[in-house]
């Protein structure tokens, strides 16, 4: 692993994000909105559930723009560089997959947490909602939804290796067939006995019921964390080899050189 | 003997039943310059997508530097680079900050001093911080050009580098090119579709087609396998006595005007026809003699010629 090549590519995400309006759009409008709607929902059911339980919803929301940022930067960045025909000048320099993932997940980190401390800030300021109520559980909810974020992003970037841009709409919407199955908003519970079942094979059904705990009455569940990091291995190693393998097969029948036509 | 930079053995790629890299096998020297033609489709892109790791080969060897590509990817990009009409740097950003993006890619010392020096070379520094998107393809061009001698690469891959280029600029970078290789012994694999500026530049070349290498030779050399000419006869009066002689001698001829008539001739039967004309009566008012170029070696191969070529 090379540093000064990670930090290359960091570089390039950082002056993309300095020049581009849609970069501060993806980053900061949607998630800046979002928090207003879902701040309002929360008023507008403390009137009939509670306070406290209805504002559960912004613990929802704050920690899912994490994992869809965490996506996002894997998912768009690359297709970013791909739209302007520049990744195969980046896969002919010296730089290996691990370093390219590695500047990509260091990258989502970043944003997501420059995202998190602005979206607390607003939470508190304008709903008097305040995301340190998950106390020293906080980083671990945290690291849980980014492991997950990264899996899916490298299972989709593998993906569009492989297949092209033709499926370039799952960056944005594959993550999204999870959100009602995954207890972000609502416990699992309410969900129908099945989809419950679908719904803890997720890592971060774990952690979104856990949060919610946490936030509602201050204890954090261990054993939701424990299982959740243990499928989030799971799914990184298999995110792993699925990528390495499709960027492989993506090389081999050429698909990879295609892909900026 | 030059030092070898590259050497490919019995390169082969198969998509599915197509064949596009045929069993190839070539070399280039320290400081040698040698071209890649063929027709579209003849495998010049697939060859130069594998030589540069982002395709994989079904079989065959590189070897850069005696290393083998396969084991030593790190190594040898490190020592190599890539320059396409047909691919761009990240366009929403400058071509200042995409070039210190790449130059921490390489792992280039001096970065700053590095990327100075070339946009000076290469006349690019007014544009250095405008979005490389909103600059003209000449300009990009260069801009990539300097991104591909950034890690001072003993081996550069041209991909039609001058296909977006006006014949001035074209001018100035090939002039560029050819100082390089001087200067710092650069070997450059070229590929292009202007047969002068490959007959310019190269020191050898490489004709593929259907993924075969079917003529490799100097330009010179390639050009001498095709031993007949253009002769062109304008002549005064009618076209019967002028047909008559050309058909009595079986020699193939059309007339593309009224009282001109074109001849693809032997070079040694030339004096032949002329006196033989001239004795039939036929004034003739212009005589031009056009001697094959790498143009006509290409055409000769596209069309299908080149068990003529292999023959001469």
């Amino acid at each position: 692993m090379s540093w000064t090549r990670i930090r290359s590519t960091l570089l390039q995400a950082w002056y993309y994000q300095k020049h581009s309006l849609e970069a501060w759009v993806d980053t900061i409008w949607w998630s800046f909105f979002s928090l207003i709607l879902f701040g309002f929902l929360a008023l507008f059911f403390a009137q009939s559930s509670g306070a406290e339980k209805a504002k559960s919803i912004l613990v929802g929301f704050i920690l899912w723009d994490m994992v869809r940022l965490g996506n996002e930067e894997l998912t768009i960045s690359t297709l970013r560089d791909i739209w302007s025909r520049n990744l195969s000048n980046i896969f002919t320099t010296p730089i290996s997959t691990s370093e390219f993932l590695a500047a990509q997940m260091i990258a989502s980190i970043i944003r997501s947490t420059a995202v998190f401390i602005v979206l607390s800030i607003l939470a508190w300021f304008f709903y008097g909602f305040s995301i340190l109520r998950l106390s020293w559980a906080l980083p671990l909810y945290y690291g849980n939804l980014l492991l997950f974020s990264w899996s899916c992003g490298m299972f989709i970037m593998g993906i569009l290796f492989r297949f092209g841009t033709r499926l370039q709409a799952m960056a944005w919407s594959m993550i999204i067939i999870i959100q009602p199955i995954t207890g972000v908003f609502y416990p699992i519970s309410v969900l129908p006995r099945l989809l419950q079942t679908v719904a803890y094979c997720f890592p971060i059904t774990y952690i979104f019921e856990a949060a919610r705990q946490t936030y509602l009455t201050g204890s954090v569940n261990i054993v939701h964390i424990g299982i959740a990091l243990f499928l989030n291995i799971i799914y990184f190693s298999l995110a792993w080899l699925s990528f390495h393998r499709l960027f492989a097969t993506a090389k081999r029948t050429g698909s990879f050189a295609k892909l900026e036509g | 003997m030059h030092e070898s930079v590259l050497e490919v053995s019995n390169l082969y790629k198969q998509f599915n039943t197509f064949v596009a890299v045929d069993k190839i096998s070539f070399s280039i020297g320290r400081g040698e310059v040698v071209g890649l033609l063929g027709p579209n489709g003849a495998g010049k892109t697939t060859t130069i997508q594998i030589l540069m790791g982002i395709t994989t080969p079904t079989s065959g060897a590189i070897h850069y530097f005696g290393r083998e590509f396969e084991k030593h990817r790190q190594y040898c990009l490190q020592r190599i680079n890539f320059t396409s009409a047909f691919n761009s740097l990240q366009g929403r950003i400058t071509p200042y900050e995409n070039l210190k993006v790449f130059a921490g890619l390489y792992d280039v010392k001096n970065e700053d001093e590095k990327i100075n020096l070339l946009t000076d070379r290469l006349e690019i520094k007014p544009f250095m911080n405008i979005p490389y998107n909103r600059l003209s393809s000449g300009q990009k061009t260069r801009v990539n050009l300097a991104k591909s001698l950034l890690n001072d690469p003993a081996l550069v891959l041209m991909d039609e580098p001058t296909a977006s280029l006006d014949p001035d600029i074209a001018d100035k970078l090939l002039t560029f090119i050819e100082e390089l290789r001087q200067k710092q012994q650069l070997s450059i694999l070229y590929t292009s579709h202007d047969m002068k500026e490959v007959t310019r530049i190269c020191d050898r070349v490489i004709f593929l087609d259907l993924g075969k290498i079917v003529a490799e030779d100097t330009p010179l050399g390639l050009t001498k396998r095709i031993k007949t000419a253009r002769l062109t006869l304008t002549f005064d009066g009618v076209k019967a006595p002028v047909a008559t002689y050309l058909a009595e001698k079986n020699i193939a001829h059309s007339f593309p005007r009224r009282q001109v008539v074109s001849i693809d001739i032997k070079e040694d039967l030339i004096p032949k026809v002329i006196f033989g004309l001239s004795n039939r009566n036929v004034w003739l008012t212009d005589i031009d003699i056009r001697k094959p170029n790498l143009e006509d070696v290409f055409l000769d191969i596209a069309r299908g010629g080149k068990d003529e070529l292999d023959k001469n």
